[in-house]
């Protein structure tokens, strides 16, 4: 038989629990949904980093536009000094297309330029030259740096396109250069190159000046 | 006399019997050995309510700049009350939402729910998980972290890779649809832009439309019988599958709660593809998409790419056009297909990356 009075007592019993539990829950959400809407509330400290951080990505966004700028604008664009070019590490910079290219020293003494841009999928390439290959991380590709062939097997099948550049001395003239399809024309070697810096033309320099 | 487009419209949307009383008293759901089958399109739904619901609240911190939007999302997960929370939520539920809406596809193709007069139910669904591979694919850009942008630019190159084995000017059409959607020269602030614009506004509108179209046609054609064998039993939807589909979804959320209160989701990811994107630096190893995009990435790992070209060309014709070339097809058949194709999934999605390497070795 069926006590009323127990059965009344559990079901307030229930009710209260439900009600204290659904209480909680609702009290828990709301300081969180009300913490979340108001906003954090930074220390001095935490504040200033923030804000060093924040000025630190529109200097970067601030030299990317630049780039864009010149690319525009400027009809050669600085890579670095032949001097600052190693054959081990190449340096990254940005070709006209706006693509990741790398500037390494050849064993002749002169830029070896070359696009950055993996052949197989658009991977930006490794720096370091390791036995004169250097590496596409994303899906194992070794790039002979002076030829731009990918290693046999690799998923890679075409090579790095070379990028043509000019050597410029002090007085901005052209003592040295080479093209897109590797004939190299100038002054290849001496004291001449010892102060040139490195660029790449917009239009591929038919002749020196 | 009615035209032909006419009378397959008015057997596929019914309209007449567009009534929310009637549905409400005459809907329901067979009883049989497939029946879970049922819970899984509920699920994909509650995980979209999900998505919408965290993905709102981080809109109000979240700032779609080159400059501020992997600061933005770091200041989510630090500093913003239960950020790193909502952003885990956001990201399990993706995952989760995926999981639902490819087994739903599954579930109904075995169940044969494709045949007349579900056929445009059918193609409103693959259009859907469509639309969900591409609020995957442009969300994942918008960290913009070294796995976001490099991520994204793998996927274009291989967009514009498709263009050479188009025929005449068609070849034109993939490096059309690169540049647009990247907007610039490179990936950048325009590309960030459409992606963002694509990933809460545009793609948010189209999957309303569709999603409305689908729920009322699964409405008003009521639940496909599953079987070949008709079910003697059947449960009323509302209230008994309701308050089911309820449980369910409060199981679902719990443990969807858990998760990602105790596992941030890039535990799984190593720092270098987290940190802020850089243009002037190597592309850092480890660069995959989500787990969801597995099934495609590893056969382009390892097979030409015409093949996988012509392996996706035939997978979307068969699903498209599903409802008609399987139209005779016995269920125990479809079944089987089904079956296959989820351990194709299964194996390249779990082990994927072993069959890698053992292939690559040899």
């Amino acid at each position: 038989m069926v006590n009323s009075t127990t059965d009344r007592r559990t079901f307030i019993r229930a009710v209260v629990v439900t009600l204290s539990g659904a209480f909680l829950l609702v009290a828990g959400a709301a300081d969180k949904i009300f913490r979340f809407f108001f906003g954090p509330r930074l220390s001095r400290q935490d504040e200033s980093k923030l804000m060093k951080a924040r000025l630190q990505r529109l200097k970067e966004a601030e030299t990317q536009r630049a780039l864009d700028l010149e690319r525009q604008e400027s009809d050669y664009i600085l890579v670095a000094a032949l001097s600052q070019l190693s054959p081990s590490e190449g340096k990254y910079f940005i070709d006209y297309e706006m693509r990741p290219a790398l500037a390494f020293l050849g064993s002749d003494g002169l830029p070896n330029l070359l696009s950055a841009k993996c052949t197989h999928l658009g991977c930006t390439v490794g720096n370091i030259a390791e036995e004169g290959k250097i590496l596409c991380p994303c899906h194992i590709s070794y790039f002979d740096i002076k030829s731009g062939q990918p290693n046999l097997g690799s998923p890679a099948k075409l090579p790095l396109p070379h990028v043509a550049w000019v050597l410029k001395n002090r007085s901005g003239e052209i003592v040295a250069m080479r093209t897109s399809d590797g004939e190299t024309h100038g002054t290849t070697s001496g004291a001449a190159l010892n102060d040139c810096d490195v660029y790449i033309s917009k239009s591929e320099v038919q002749s020196l000046s | 006399m009615r035209s032909p487009i006419l009378s397959f419209l008015a057997t596929r949307v019914p309209l007449d019997k567009l009534g929310v009383r009637s549905m409400m008293e005459h809907k329901s759901v067979p009883v049989h050995s497939l029946s879970w089958g049922y819970y899984t399109g509920g699920l994909t739904m509650l995980f979209l309510v999900i998505q919408i619901a965290t993905g709102l609240l981080l809109l109000f911190y979240y700032q779609p700049t080159v400059t501020d939007a992997n600061l933005s999302v770091e200041y989510i997960t630090n500093n913003v009350s239960t950020g790193a929370l909502l952003r885990n939520m956001h990201t399990w539920s993706s995952s989760a939402m995926v999981l639902f809406a490819l087994i739903h596809l599954l579930a109904t193709f075995a169940m044969k729910a494709f045949d007349k007069p579900r056929e445009l139910t059918w193609l409103s669904g693959v259009c859907l998980l469509i639309v969900t591979f591409a609020f995957a694919f442009t969300g994942y850009l918008l960290p913009w972290n070294q796995l976001a942008v490099n991520a994204t630019k793998v996927v274009f190159q291989a967009i514009d890779a498709v263009g050479q084995y188009l025929p005449g000017s068609l070849a034109q059409l993939p490096h059309f649809l690169r540049e647009t959607f990247q907007g610039e020269a490179a990936l950048g602030q325009s590309t960030l832009s459409r992606f963002y614009a694509l990933h809460v506004v545009i793609l948010p509108f189209a999957l309303t439309a569709i999603l409305a179209f689908h729920l009322i046609a699964v409405q008003l054609h009521g639940m496909s019988q599953g079987v070949d064998k008709p079910s003697e039993r059947t449960e009323k939807f509302v209230p008994i599958f309701f308050l089911k589909d309820l449980s369910v979804w409060t199981s679902a959320f719990l443990i969807l709660a858990v998760v990602s209160l105790t596992v941030p989701f890039d535990s799984f990811l190593s720092f270098p593809l987290l940190r802020p994107y850089n243009a002037l630096q190597a592309t850092p190893p480890g660069i995959k998409p989500e787990w969801y995009f597995y099934f495609l990435y590893y056969p382009l790992e390892l097979l030409p790419f015409w093949l996988v070209l012509l392996g996706t060309f035939v997978a979307v014709s068969l699903l498209v056009l599903a409802p008609w070339i399987f139209r005779s097809t016995s269920r125990r058949t479809l079944q089987v297909m089904a079956l296959c194709a989820s351990a194709y999934l299964f194996t390249i999605t779990v082990f994927g990356q072993q069959i890698y390497d053992l292939l690559k070795k040899q």
